[in-house]
């Protein structure tokens, strides 16, 4: 299986990233660890005339820990956040979600931009070329006027793309309340990580032609804070998520009185789905087993995945989220009255 | 398009003109002839065709030959020095981890990349590293105990 020709660019500057790309519109795509973007180019879903690496334009490979943040360049390689002292340290349920992104090969090569980044999947979508030589064009796929496959729109109805977002890091770091530095043709911004994120599987991020994602700014965690990510799948390595639960809660001291909390559900949308109501139920109270069930209870209400394998319903998931609500967040309530 | 690029392969310096869309396991078996490194899905899901860049094991399937420049590969072929094996190559031979011999290469080359970090790992670290390398012989067991032999040595 052959690659589509391109052509490859590898500029020395951001700035001549973002020009290459903005001026190319949907025909150059960007290159870092290329994990995720080969193996859709292989089955021709994509196919580029363009492809930019920005690998040699910027360092931004780098973990700093500031005075009050910790800052990820884009390009940091997630077994470098895994293996990390100071992501381990200060955000572990980080280090554990990026250790369980693929196999040791995908985590040496991707990076945390990438995974971030990440396209949206369906079982639909993500088939081979081949596959599609025989069955409709779907909407994401396709143009404006062909038809999702999973559920065919009615007559007169808009497009509805279901496609996944099933990437590990995207619902810690929102628990986390991360935000993301993007550089594009109109100059530098910051928006929070969830934002990033439109909810719509055709088009699943928030970025202009020439936008690019430089960098992760994770505030620091306050002191009686902690975080749990859960991710179920079939096999221990190489599968994406059948379901991610991402928690972090922050207490006004030990066993005390809940001041944050926040409950990210992955690959239940074609976003990472945040339960706002988890917020509202756990904030100015001591948690309890009850709130604990409310919570999940939310989280099972929130969850929209779709049914994508025969041992695994929708039905299944939702409700596995909802358990791993509960275990995330037992689990961080031991973890801050241990620490 | 083809670009001119320098490689440096198991210590050894090439010149190749390369196709832009080739990769980096593309090049190494039909340019350089280095057919050690394995073919198998091409998309990055079975390990078949690891090799280590700089010290790293990664996929050559998923990686650009263009973008290998540069750095250091290590491919199967580079591993036994003077016509000795490499203690993991002996290792696979002495346990018969080798059954039909085709995802060895990227087996032993994920688990170099894991000795090179980590010279004494416990067997759930071992498992750890070759978790991204199938087996369709299935003889993972005798594979881990292979590996396991070098790392306690």
């Amino acid at each position: 299986m052959r690659l589509p020709k391109f052509q490859y660019k590898s500029p020395a500057t951001i700035d001549e990233a973002i020009a290459l790309v903005s001026e190319a519109k949907g025909d150059a795509v960007i290159i870092a660890g290329g994990t995720d973007l080969l193996p859709s180019m292989k089955q021709r879903r994509l196919t580029p005339k363009i492809v930019v690496n920005i690998k040699r334009a910027e360092d931004l490979a780098y973990i700093k820990d500031g005075e009050n943040n910790v800052r990820i360049g884009a390009l940091t390689r997630l077994s470098s956040i895994e293996e990390s002292d100071i992501i381990r340290k200060k955000f572990p349920m980080l280090a554990k979600a990026a250790g369980e992104v693929g196999v040791p090969q995908h985590r040496n090569a991707g990076t945390i931009g990438g995974n971030l980044c990440l396209n949206t999947r369906c079982w639909y979508y993500n088939q081979s070329a081949f596959f599609r030589t025989c069955r409709p064009v779907c909407y994401k796929f396709g143009n404006e006027e062909d038809k999702c496959q999973l559920f065919p729109t009615r007559e007169g109805k808009a497009n509805v793309c279901y496609s996944v977002f099933s990437g590990d890091t995207a619902p810690s770091l929102i628990a986390l309340k991360t935000e993301v530095k993007i550089k594009g043709p109109k100059g530098e911004r910051k928006i929070p990580l969830a934002e990033l994120y439109t909810g719509d599987g055709k088009r699943p991020l928030a970025l202009g032609w020439g936008d690019i994602l430089t960098e992760v700014i994770i505030p620091d965690p306050p002191a009686y804070s902690s975080g749990c990510y859960l991710k179920y799948r079939i096999r221990e390595a190489i599968d994406f998520p059948l379901v991610g639960v991402a928690a972090n809660i922050v207490l006004d001291s030990k066993d005390g009185i809940c001041e944050r909390a926040s409950v990210v559900l992955g690959a239940v949308a074609s976003r990472p789905v945040e339960v706002t109501d988890a917020e509202d139920i756990l904030r100015s109270n001591k948690i309890t087993d009850d709130l604990i069930e409310e919570v999940s209870e939310a989280a099972f209400k929130a969850a929209k995945p779709l049914s994508n394998l025969h041992e695994c319903s929708a039905q299944y998931r939702k409700r596995l989220a909802k358990i791993f609500t509960k275990r995330a967040i037992n689990s961080i309530l031991s973890a801050i009255s241990q620490s | 398009m083809k670009e001119l690029i320098q490689l440096k392969v198991n210590g050894q310096a090439y010149e190749v003109a390369v196709n832009t869309h080739h990769t980096l396991l593309e090049v190494l078996r039909e340019e350089l002839s280095l057919t050690g490194t394995k073919e198998s899905c091409n998309l990055g899901e079975c390990g078949s065709c690891t090799v280590l860049i700089d010290g790293i094991p990664v996929h050559s399937c998923l990686t650009l030959a263009v973008e290998a420049q540069g750095k250091d590969i290590t491919t199967i072929e580079g591993l036994a020095e003077g016509g000795r094996l490499d203690p993991l190559q002996q290792s696979f031979v002495d346990h018969g981890a080798v059954q039909c011999g085709f995802c060895t290469p990227g087996m032993i080359l994920a688990a170099k990349g894991l000795l090179k970090k980590n010279s004494s790992p416990n067997e759930a670290e071992i498992r750890k590293a070759v978790s991204g390398n199938l087996c369709r012989c299935t003889g993972y067991v005798k594979i881990v105990d292979a590996i396991n032999a070098v790392a306690t040595k």
